[in-house]
């Protein structure tokens, strides 16, 4: 029963980007609806990376607009929850696991770092919610990658974000974990709009609801719409057993297939 | 050491070095805990050399021209503020270049305060003094401004401890929840200069990069949070500078170079059984 209204909250159109004067991203132009799980996949190097931080307004575009919410992106990006990569961040810190949370409650103002009892409570409730509660002194050290992933989906929950965005979140778990990990952001789903970055074409979860294939061109398809055709273009030939069975996950919650 | 404890009784100057150890290393501890998070000792390297420009300049003004309200601390301010407003922007900037500059500021900075001493009349005492640290000098007055700059440092730190954190943990997701993370950035490279002047009167500018960041590593081997290693690497710089200076007084050895060596064998000691522990754990 998702919502599919038409109310984009992702916008973008006609959007370049280029890189030291290499075209990155070129005629850009798509739109996420609320509610929307989107996997963007695509080969290394074509433009995922890139997308994200557009999205973010860490990089701004050569031509084109985006916006987030209707508006730009660099005012809308405190809506959004963004999970970085796990080896983005030195593991000999000295922090415990409930102080990576707790900086997703930090605010811009001069004073936004001191935590309130309600910035612990919701701190709490988003480690909870990944079922880490327990370890929440632990040094971040004697986490699995599994977990440590976990902890930095926590600390994009307890921003409260209207949509989670992820990248490369399954790069460090095995296929096993993946489907569960998959199960956990359907029932996020449920309340937020979802986009994860992958390089992995060969797993697109059934819960996913549209692809965004990248390769410096932007093509968004609903999911049941994929075909190796598809892939082989975006990958330039030839990648062998991709066999994706995009059936439409039904929201009774029974598992849809895939090889 | 009984001679040291009589002796301190006695000597207003041990007095004041006892003081200015233990006000320098509450400062040295929390900002030396954000220096090697940060993995910025090199910055803090490059000002501290930078530094003898700007004591050397103070030095060469206060005795050649008879500006006397000058002294070589006022010109260490100002010299470790302007090499971390530099370092800051370039790295900001132009991210690229920025060991050049912290290279150039280095050297540069030496020699400029090579040639002032070298104009200056008492060269070879004031140049030693500058570079290994003259704890015994410090005087009643130099004392009110490390205690004042020792305050400032500690109150920032503290109270921007929340930013400062995720600025050094993660500044790309501290930037997404808004922080303005060059600002901080360059607030954090303050606050080591200052803290750096407050090291260069206890042990030098040559081995202030060892006390910026020996306790704060010592403190790494048993803490989990970041305020923790802060405390304890306080109370390490403490023990450094007070043993030190204890123990170099009787044989009448060089305080600065006693203090850095007790704190490198600490540090070794320290590493060495951790990796042996943490080796028997994961063997056995």
């Amino acid at each position: 029963m998702a919502p599919n209204s038409g109310d984009s909250i992702v916008r973008f159109d006609d959007v370049a980007f280029s890189y030291n004067g290499a075209p990155v991203l070129e005629n850009v132009s798509f739109g996420i609806d609320r509610l929307d799980f989107v996997s963007a996949v695509g080969p290394n190097g074509g433009g995922k990376t890139t997308l994200l931080k557009l999205m973010l307004g860490l990089v701004k575009p050569d031509k084109g607009s985006i916006r987030i919410f209707g508006r730009s992106p660099e005012s809308a990006r405190r809506r959004i929850g963004y999970v970085s990569q796990q080896f983005h961040f030195d593991a000999l810190f000295p922090i415990r696991v409930i102080d990576v949370v707790l900086m997703g409650r930090l605010r811009g103002s001069i004073f936004g770092g001191h935590y309130r009892q309600a910035d612990r409570k919701a701190a709490l409730k988003a480690l909870q919610e990944v079922d880490l509660g327990e370890l929440r002194d632990r040094h971040i050290s004697e986490l699995s990658g599994g977990q440590r992933q976990r902890v930095l989906i926590a600390r994009a929950l307890a921003t409260e974000p209207e949509m989670l965005l992820l990248d490369e979140p399954t790069a460090h778990v095995d296929v096993a974990a993946q489907e569960e990990f998959f199960k956990f952001l359907h029932q996020l789903n449920e309340r937020l709009t979802v986009v994860i970055v992958t390089h992995d074409v060969a797993y697109v979860s059934s819960y996913v609801k549209s692809v965004l294939c990248i390769n410096r061109k932007v093509v968004k398809h609903p999911t049941r719409e994929i075909t190796g055709d598809m892939i082989c273009e975006l990958y330039g030939g030839d990648v062998r057993h991709i066999s994706h069975n995009h059936i439409e996950h039904p929201d009774s919650g029974s598992d849809g297939e895939h090889d | 050491m009984i001679e040291f404890v009589n002796a301190v009784g006695q000597y207003s100057f041990l007095q004041y070095a006892l003081l200015t150890g233990l006000l320098a290393s509450i400062a040295c501890g929390i900002v030396g805990s954000y220096v090697i998070t940060r993995r910025i000792s090199y910055v803090a390297g490059a000002i501290s050399h930078f530094v003898l420009g700007g004591m050397g300049a103070a030095r060469y003004f206060n005795v050649v021209h008879g500006w006397t309200g000058v002294e070589p601390l006022h010109g260490a301010i100002v010299s470790a503020l302007l090499a971390a407003v530099i370092i800051g922007l370039v790295s900001i900037h132009a991210h690229q270049r920025e060991d050049t500059v912290i290279g150039a500021l280095w050297a540069t900075g030496m020699a400029a305060g090579i040639l002032f001493i070298s104009q200056t009349p008492g060269y070879n005492e004031d140049l030693m003094s500058y570079l290994f640290g003259n704890i015994l000098m410090v005087t009643p007055g130099d004392i009110g401004l490390i205690a004042a700059l020792d305050v400032l440092v500690i109150l920032v730190a503290l109270l921007f401890y929340n930013q400062l954190l995720a600025v050094c943990f993660d500044e790309e997701f501290a930037r997404l929840r808004g922080i303005n993370v060059e600002l901080f950035y360059l607030l954090l490279l303050c606050l080591t200069a200052l803290t750096v002047v407050l090291l260069v009167t206890v042990v030098g500018i040559v081995m202030v990069i060892a006390l910026i960041t020996l306790p704060a590593a010592v403190a790494g081997h048993f803490t989990t949070t970041l305020g923790r290693m802060m405390l304890v690497a306080t109370i390490f710089s403490i023990v450094f500078t007070t043993l030190g200076l204890a123990i170099s007084y009787a044989p009448n050895l060089p305080a600065g170079a006693t203090i850095i060596v007790l704190a490198g064998i600490t540090y070794l000691v320290v590493t060495v059984l951790t990796r042996f522990r943490q080796t028997r754990r994961t063997g056995g």
